[in-house]
């Protein structure tokens, strides 16, 4: 229920709007008087204000600055009995959402209502971003921020929320952070794995069962469904749930009320769902593969996680907040990583995503041993081989760059080399022992082929 | 033969890895089975485990070894777990949803349960092994 403020000297208007505007749910407040109207603003807090422009006591389109200068900056609707060109522009220019004359439809005034109070929900769901508890989600680019938007907003209904994205973006995170801010927060989180449950077993785990109630049903069986009482229930990879339970569980959504196997009743469970897959239900539900009406309902909120390779921007954050973690649970300080490092990262494309990056982490922390920086060659050697090829791909054709001979394989070879050896100098920084120890080449193998290449370290 | 690391986590000695890793053997999967009796020794496991995606059947022995658990922070490490558990009341078994297992089941019930999830988790999920 939003609260609407109504500022018209028009006893009739002020009646017109209430009923409107009560009608719609929401609680509307009126003030004959622009002085009023200030003062009730000011003492209260509206989402919305209808405003008369001309008013006894003063100009409505003078007041919208002190009304958007309020703590919780209204959405201002102009109302006027005498249309003005110039008079709606100055009101948009002011920050006004709309401007509207009273000869308007109620269909044209509920409309536009409803759309500045749409607007603001986003708005509020925006600035809430900033004190989501998101442990482990990291957002510094646009696609995520817009991502944290939808989670704010989820938090705050109750409707089913569909996540989707590829493998390893960090699904059952979000669906965490949803629950973890919302109100159901002090009531169980409970994943429902719809991959992991054998269509034989799944009924029985989802909605639990009573002693007998068949062959091996020795004792009784809370189901899932029910233990998320209160709480939230993930249903992870709903793609893969069995045709004969997306008709049982449509159900279950709609009434909030199931049958354990071999019970004579049904039960109840207050429960909010959050569903996950990386599948395209579209698609399915077209194959008829998956119910098209439970699809409806699941999607009531989407939320899409792009691929870490279309937000190369949060990488090095969350690189940052992965090794404070792994730092944390070592109980040691977080490591370094050198500039070539955060490079590398930077350039592979991420195909297992966010989980891809912790365990290539995980495993660089463990190679870097005791060292206090990490470099290139703790990380996996499949993101090296990698990285080298890509940077050797994006090296013009030496032919047709310089019109030179197309170069011998010797010769390729000897430039590939030397380029190496550079490298590995330079990461190094000069240092021949730990050039030795980061390219695993022997020292006076090392030295020999500085030697060759006309190149000089130290040490 | 589908692989997957395993690591089952049990205190007390009694024959429950047994059936579990029997089953496991019987379902076809292969890949590296660590069994740990201590949290020490888990505390070990997960760190060599680091970077990999293995799989997990956790038996707290009681309501505080439950929560030593959770303590740990499993979330953070990316295993998939499968929780067995030997208490039955609903404050363990809310706490037990804590550490978000895969499949959660009772040590009294039908463990070959344990096995076939075991068995499709491989299945669905790329899972590293310790060969």
């Amino acid at each position: 229920m939003a609260r609407i403020l109504i500022i018209d000297d028009d006893q009739l208007v002020c009646d017109t709007l209430s009923d409107m505007v009560a009608l719609k749910g929401h609680q509307a407040t009126t003030a004959r008087t622009l002085g009023q109207g200030l003062r009730l603003a000011r003492e209260e807090s509206f989402d919305v204000v209808f405003l008369d422009v001309r008013i006894p006591d003063g100009n409505g389109l003078e007041a919208i600055p002190v009304l958007k200068a309020l703590h919780n900056s209204p959405e201002i609707i102009i109302i006027t009995g005498f249309g003005d060109p110039d008079g709606a522009e100055l009101a948009i220019k002011h920050g006004a959402w709309d401007y509207l004359e009273k000869s308007a439809t109620a269909q044209e005034i509920n409309l536009v209502l409803a759309r500045a109070l749409q607007y603001r929900q986003g708005k509020q769901a925006v600035q809430e971003t900033t004190s989501l508890r998101l442990e482990g989600l990291v957002a510094k680019s646009p696609q995520m921020k817009s991502s944290l938007e939808m989670i704010a907003l989820a938090a705050r209904s109750e409707a089913p929320v569909l996540i989707t994205g590829e493998t390893g973006t960090g699904k059952e995170l979000v669906a965490l952070a949803i629950h973890n801010n919302s109100p159901r927060a002090k009531g169980s989180f409970v994943v429902i794995d719809c991959a992991a449950l054998p269509p034989t077993l799944a009924e029985s785990v989802l909605f639990g069962h009573v002693k007998g109630a068949f062959t091996g049903a020795e004792r009784a069986r809370d189901g899932l469904v029910r233990q998320g009482h209160g709480g939230t229930i993930f249903m992870d990879e709903v793609g893969e749930l069995p045709e004969n339970l997306q008709r049982i569980f449509l159900r279950v959504l709609e009434t909030g009320r199931f049958r354990p196997i071999g019970m004579s009743h049904e039960i109840s469970s207050d429960f909010r769902l959050i569903a996950a897959t990386n599948r395209d239900l579209d698609q399915m539900a077209g194959e008829g593969r998956f119910r098209e009406d439970l699809l409806f309902r699941l999607r009531s909120l989407g939320i899409h996680l792009p691929p870490l390779r279309e937000r190369p921007e949060d990488i090095l954050e969350l690189t940052t907040h992965h090794l404070r973690q792994i730092a944390a649970r070592r109980d040691r300080a977080p490591l370094d990583f050198s500039p070539e490092f955060a490079g590398l990262l930077q350039s592979y494309s991420w195909p297992g995503n966010v989980r891809e990056l912790i365990h290539a982490l995980e495993r660089a922390v463990a190679a870097a041993g005791g060292g206090h920086e990490l470099l290139p060659v703790h990380l996996p050697i499949n993101i090296r081989v990698f990285a080298a090829r890509s940077s050797i791909a994006r090296e013009p054709d030496p032919a047709t760059a310089s019109g030179q001979p197309f170069p011998t394989w010797r010769e390729a070879k000897q430039d590939l080399e030397a380029k190496y050896l550079r490298q590995a100098l330079a990461v190094a920084g000069g240092d021949l022992k730990k050039a030795s120890r980061l390219s695993e080449i022997s020292l006076p193998r090392l030295y020999e082929l500085l030697r060759k290449h006309g190149l000089k370290g130290q040490g | 033969m589908l692989r997957a690391n395993l690591i089952v986590y049990n205190k007390l000695p009694d024959l429950l890895d047994q059936e579990i890793e029997a089953g496991i053997i019987g379902q076809g999967l292969g890949g590296g089975l660590k069994v740990c009796r201590s949290m020490q020794e888990l505390r070990v496991v997960i760190e060599e485990d680091a970077g990999r995606s293995s799989m997990a059947v956790l038996v707290p022995s009681d309501r505080e070894d439950l929560e030593g658990l959770i303590a740990m922070r499993l979330g953070d490490w990316q295993a998939r777990i499968i929780l067995v558990l030997r208490q039955k009341d609903p404050e363990a078994l809310a706490l037990a949803h804590s550490l978000r297992p895969r499949f959660l089941t009772f040590a009294d019930g039908n463990l070959a349960e344990v096995a076939i999830v075991a068995r499709n988790l491989a299945r669905v999920h790329q899972f590293h092994t310790y060969h």
